[in-house]
């Protein structure tokens, strides 16, 4: 992360002053969880730390809030994700299970991608997974899907400029 | 994130997206690679974007070790969020809690405590350690060293031992292993087969067999211990040690996995048909009054619940 600018520091210092409680009770609402409420509190504020400038508004909780709503559904995807690595171990045997420090990573990676994925129609979504994932070949992906092999590039190709945008956003 | 840099022609992104496309096809020639290079080499911009694209691929990329593993998580969990969108087999349930009565007992030192059906024991060892003992326990504490020994031979217990210092920590032993906390709030569960580990806050060091098998688990993060190895154990959808608060928290935990949690806590026979196992439950259950969390479940679910005669209860389809 880039040192921070010191009016965004300011800025953010004043925020958490006067909004931190409130924000850490409005998290505790919806996340059910103290520890996870403080830690997502920590985290917006953080995460406002490393803007580049904070526009001044009428509503700073309504902006913290959105924030804050951001990282619990980031959370309920990680949480979601945790839950289906877990499964999928198990399900295939458990003796090239990862490191606790792996597992943290791959959890990360796979709930980033969760994210870029979303709003894919399933096609396209099976054949870039197939191909970059798995490391098919894009003719083994149109045998397996049943398409053409033109069909398989344009998925890829709409699927890769999606996950581009997602992740630029 | 390179998301500020000066913008990039759109048609050296498209091109970089035609190449990136045409490189992962499994079939690209020495010709196509030369092409590549020299499109590369051509323009700044075309490296710029070039750049861009590969920070999606990167993400995929680091994950190919474990690509199917990776693929089935990402499809299971799609299936989850849409069969939770479309509220199919989702019951919400709460209800107030009550306050929990504990059946406390002394800690004696070397010890053997038994909980049957519908009891639980709370107890504080000799250095601060809290050990409570959910239904259906039994565990012997005993004293080695400075710390205590906590053999579990069945069920479930909870600890915390936040508050203890370091050369005083607890140590819980079962058949296929034992745990060691590192200032910590965790359950272990022992069955016939396995001894499980749930860390609810802080680090716990599970040693198995062989104790080459030793992991620190961390918060959040279940651990299980077999007579051939270890491993991360899958979630049940139940939040791990709420029973001290007297509950069972289901958060989309399959109906056979609440149903056989509220058995732990009830005399007789808890008995559901085979096709309502994965139905899927979300709520909080009370433990002191199971028949009240059986006509919620009745209330909310596909379900009808029956009894036979007193202490033998049957969950059926509806």
């Amino acid at each position: 992360m880039p040192p921070s600018d010191p009016a965004v520091c300011d800025q953010t210092e004043a925020l958490y002053q006067s909004h931190h409680s409130w924000l850490l009770g409005w998290l505790r609402r919806r996340a059910g969880c103290h520890d996870t409420a403080s830690d997502l509190a920590q985290d917006v504020f953080v995460r406002l730390l490393g803007r580049s400038s904070i526009p001044p508004f009428k509503e700073p909780r309504a902006y913290l809030a959105k924030i804050a709503h951001g990282l619990l559904v980031d959370q309920r995807r990680r949480n979601a994700i945790n839950q289906a690595w877990l499964d999928t171990l198990a399900n295939t045997g458990i003796k090239e299970a990862p490191s606790p420090e792996e597992h943290e990573i791959i959890i990360d990676t796979l709930t980033r991608i969760d994210a870029l994925l979303d709003g894919l129609k399933p096609r396209g979504r099976e054949a870039f997974l197939m191909s970059r994932l798995e490391g098919m070949s894009y003719p083994a992906i149109a045998k397996a899907l049943g398409v053409s092999l033109s069909t398989v590039e344009k998925d890829i190709a709409k699927a890769l400029r999606h996950c581009y945008n997602a992740l630029m956003l | 994130m390179a998301k500020h840099e000066d913008a990039i022609p759109d048609a050296a992104l498209d091109q970089a997206f035609q190449w990136a496309v045409t490189l992962h096809s499994g079939t690209i020639s020495a010709a196509d690679r030369q092409a590549f290079d020299n499109w590369l080499n051509a323009a700044p911009a075309h490296q710029q974007a070039w750049h861009q694209v590969q920070a999606v691929e990167d993400e995929f990329s680091s994950l190919r070790d474990r690509g199917e593993a990776a693929r089935e998580t990402l499809d299971k969990s799609v299936i989850r969020r849409k069969r939770k969108r479309a509220g199919l087999g989702t019951a919400m349930v709460l209800l107030v809690l009550s306050g929990w009565l504990w059946l406390a007992a002394p800690a004696h030192w070397h010890a053997d405590y038994r909980t049957g059906a519908g009891e639980q024991l709370m107890l504080t060892l000799p250095a601060g350690t809290r050990l409570w003992l959910n239904s259906g326990t039994r565990a012997d504490v005993a004293q080695a060293g400075q710390g205590s020994v906590i053999t579990l031979h069945t069920g479930e217990i909870l600890l915390d031992s936040s508050a203890v210092d370091a050369n005083r920590k607890p140590v819980v032993q079962t058949k296929y292993g034992h745990f060691r906390p590192v200032g910590t709030r965790f359950t272990v569960t022992a069955r016939d087969d396995h001894a499980e580990l749930a860390v609810i806050k802080g680090r716990v060091e599970a040693v198995g067999q062989p104790p080459e098998n030793t992991r620190v688990v961390r918060r959040g993060q279940r651990w299980r211990l077999t007579a051939d190895g270890a491993g991360p154990a899958p979630g049940i959808g139940l939040q791990p040690g709420v029973w001290v608060d007297g509950v069972i928290e289901a958060d989309n935990a399959p109906l056979g996995t609440v149903l056989n949690a509220l058995a732990q806590h009830r005399r007789g026979w808890l008995h559901h048909a085979p096709e309502l196992e994965d139905l899927k439950v979300t709520g909080v259950f009370r433990i002191d009054d199971t028949d009240s969390a059986l006509r919620a479940l009745e209330a909310s679910l596909p379900v009808r619940v029956s009894s036979v005669m007193p202490f033998w209860v049957e969950v059926k389809p509806r």
